[in-house]
């Protein structure tokens, strides 16, 4: 008669490790490549670390440096690793001047015809994450109703540009946006009050 | 034959020029629309800048770009800001090397004045290490560096805060090994950096560097699993932690034990006794953290067991940061068990809630922040002690309080105290 050995339990648990760490990797192949999505990750800096301690700007440490400090504090808050990689990603996305934005052709400095327009700009670069910009944002910077009654265009305008121009030590990452993004953004932020 | 086949092609070449003299006609046509369409954009443009510098902006100077410059981009011949160019460029962004190591850490330089008691200056200097060993396998230790004085010497002190392996096994998971902050309330683990502790005294509950508290901020030598998940939305989670540990071990005082005055940090264990604990915080939304310990076990080498219960609470109610924690030690004799209980509650507002930041010199009152603390330990004689603490602080940098606070301590051994801090993480 035929008789089954009963599976040896350390070879079951080698066998399950095995396929734990194979599907962790996987999922963590297909996170990196999914596109930084640059307004969660602000939002989830600003509600995860800002709950320990300030915010620290992203320049306080360089692209090669916040993994490792994500990284410990993901340990020591018990983030989970999706959030913390996307707050890394917004870290060190808004860390050190980017290159220069490229021109994108005559009419590229009024406003944007048909592409991106200024409200779909704000999400995709994380204004919201950071900032109140009509009912919704967050607190790390200071919220933006009635931006306008307060400061003027030109103000505003070189804020998003060059941030430190204003404030030496303000956090607002530098994103080296083009003066068409720039400009589409000051017409969301004034529809948006 | 060959008249007829010259006719034929003689026709087929008369027709031809006609169709590319129609051809060129209409050629001619889209030119003369293009130019005349590029005069009317123009036209729109000149108005453009005349609306813009009426609302007083200033319309940057545009260009003619070089072929090259737009060639490559992923933006349509008229310069619209298209996604594509959005996304290729946050891409760049993320091109940078990583590091495999890095020193962090924090360090403050303070001014301590007591009521009958000697005052004082003095510092704290705690260097952090981290390695990355892989994206998986990580360390990550801190020092505390000071100085002890040792009869007529004063000699260099260096204590280890933590040196712990971490293993992330899954994005819910890590393994962690070696000596760690006990996860156990929420200040112990992550809020006693001096740069992070909005006081520069901790709580009363917390004990230790000359401080009367229920328990120290514990680090113990062990194992944990550790980590968090989201619950309902991205924003509401979970985290938790759970832990063996070496046994504390009793400390004695003229060779008699002094109940519930544990050293945590037992190693090597003097017996094969082990405490068990483990924590669970719950954030149902951002602004939002409930968090429950508890860690038991046997005290080394004694048979008694011991019992320590915490909660934690962490409120950002429109700017008001509100933190409270509750600890309750106890130690079970054959006859009695003993427990001292305490808590405290701490509301700071950072006046940048109010005043933005702008870099002017009235824009500084944003970086102000008072702070006030109420805490009271109740222990098994009973006695109590009970304290206020009022703060002011002036952040400097994010990462840098100015910290001045006057503490109203009553009860046993409660003296009064005046605090000037300046604190620096890096």
């Amino acid at each position: 008669m035929l008789r089954l050995r009963r599976p040896n339990a350390s070879l079951v648990l080698r066998a399950l490790l095995v396929v734990v760490l194979a599907a962790t990797s996987a999922a963590a192949n297909e996170a990196e490549k999914a596109p930084p999505d640059l307004a969660r990750g602000a939002r989830l800096y600003s509600d995860n670390c800002g709950r320990c301690h300030n915010a620290r700007g992203p320049a306080e440490y360089s692209d090669a440096h916040w993994p490792l400090i994500v990284t410990h504090m993901r340990v020591i808050a018990g983030l989970p690793g999706e959030q913390a990689r996307t707050i890394e990603a917004f870290l060190r996305a808004s860390n050190n001047p980017p290159p220069p934005p490229r021109r994108l052709g005559r009419l590229a400095a009024v406003v944007p015809a048909a592409g991106l327009s200024g409200s779909e700009l704000i999400e995709r670069y994380g204004c919201r994450g950071c900032h109140v910009i009509g009912d919704a944002g967050g607190s790390i910077g200071p919220s933006l109703r009635g931006l306008f009654e307060r400061r003027q265009a030109d103000w505003i305008r070189v804020q998003i540009q060059t941030p430190r121009e204003h404030n030496a030590k303000t956090l607002m990452p530098l994103y080296g946006l083009s003066d068409a993004e720039t400009s589409a953004i000051l017409e969301a932020l004034r529809a948006a009050r | 034959m060959r008249s007829a086949a010259l006719v034929v092609g003689v026709a087929l070449w008369v027709c031809a020029q006609a169709a590319e003299a129609d051809e060129l006609g209409d050629l001619r046509g889209v030119v003369t629309e293009q130019g005349q369409l590029i005069d009317e954009l123009r036209g729109e443009l000149d108005e453009l800048r005349a609306v813009q510098t009426q609302e007083g902006e200033e319309v940057p100077a545009v260009a003619a770009s070089p072929a090259s410059d737009t060639d490559s981009l992923p933006a349509s011949a008229d310069g619209e800001v298209t996604p594509e160019y959005v996304d290729e460029r946050i891409e760049e962004f993320e091109t940078a090397p990583q590091s495999r190591f890095l020193i962090s850490g924090y360090g403050d330089a303070h001014y301590r004045a007591v009521e009958d008691g000697p005052d004082g200056f003095g510092f704290g200097f705690n260097p952090g290490f981290h390695f990355r060993m892989s994206d998986r396998l990580h360390f990550n230790g801190e020092l505390e560096l000071g100085l002890q004085r040792d009869g007529h010497e004063t000699e260099t002190e260096v204590d280890l805060e933590f040196a712990q392996i971490d293993y992330l096994l899954t994005d819910w998971m890590t393994l962690s090994g070696g000596f760690f902050l006990t996860p156990f309330n929420a200040f112990g683990q992550r809020l006693h950096p001096s740069w992070i502790n909005k006081l520069p005294s901790p709580p009363p509950i917390y004990g230790g560097h000359g401080e009367v508290g229920i328990i120290p901020v514990v680090s113990q030598v062990g194992a944990i699993v550790s980590g968090g998940a989201t619950l309902w939305s991205d924003s509401s989670k979970f985290n938790y932690a759970v832990y063996v540990v070496n046994a504390p071990t009793i400390e004695e005082e003229d060779d008699e034990d002094v109940p519930l005055d544990f050293d945590f940090k037992s190693t090597p264990n003097s017996s094969s006794d082990v405490g068990y604990g483990a924590r669970v915080g719950f954030l149902p939304i951002p602004n939002l953290e409930v968090g429950a310990s508890y860690q038991t076990g046997k005290v080394a080498g004694s048979g008694d067991r011991y019992n320590l219960v915490g909660a934690d609470l962490w409120y950002d109610f429109k700017g008001v940061e509100w933190r409270a924690e509750y600890v309750r030690l106890s130690q079970e004799f054959e006859d009695s068990s003993p427990s001292t209980q305490g808590y405290y509650v701490q509301a700071s507002y950072r006046l940048d809630n109010l005043i933005l930041d702008s870099g002017e010199w009235w824009g500084q009152v944003g970086r102000v922040e008072p702070v006030v603390r109420w805490g009271q330990i109740t222990d098994y004689a009973p006695n109590e002690r009970r304290q206020l603490a009022l703060g002011l602080n002036f952040w400097v940098y994010e990462s840098a309080p100015l910290k001045l606070s006057y503490e109203l301590n009553s009860g046993k051994g409660g003296e009064d105290r005046f605090f000037l801090q300046f604190s620096y993480g890096f």
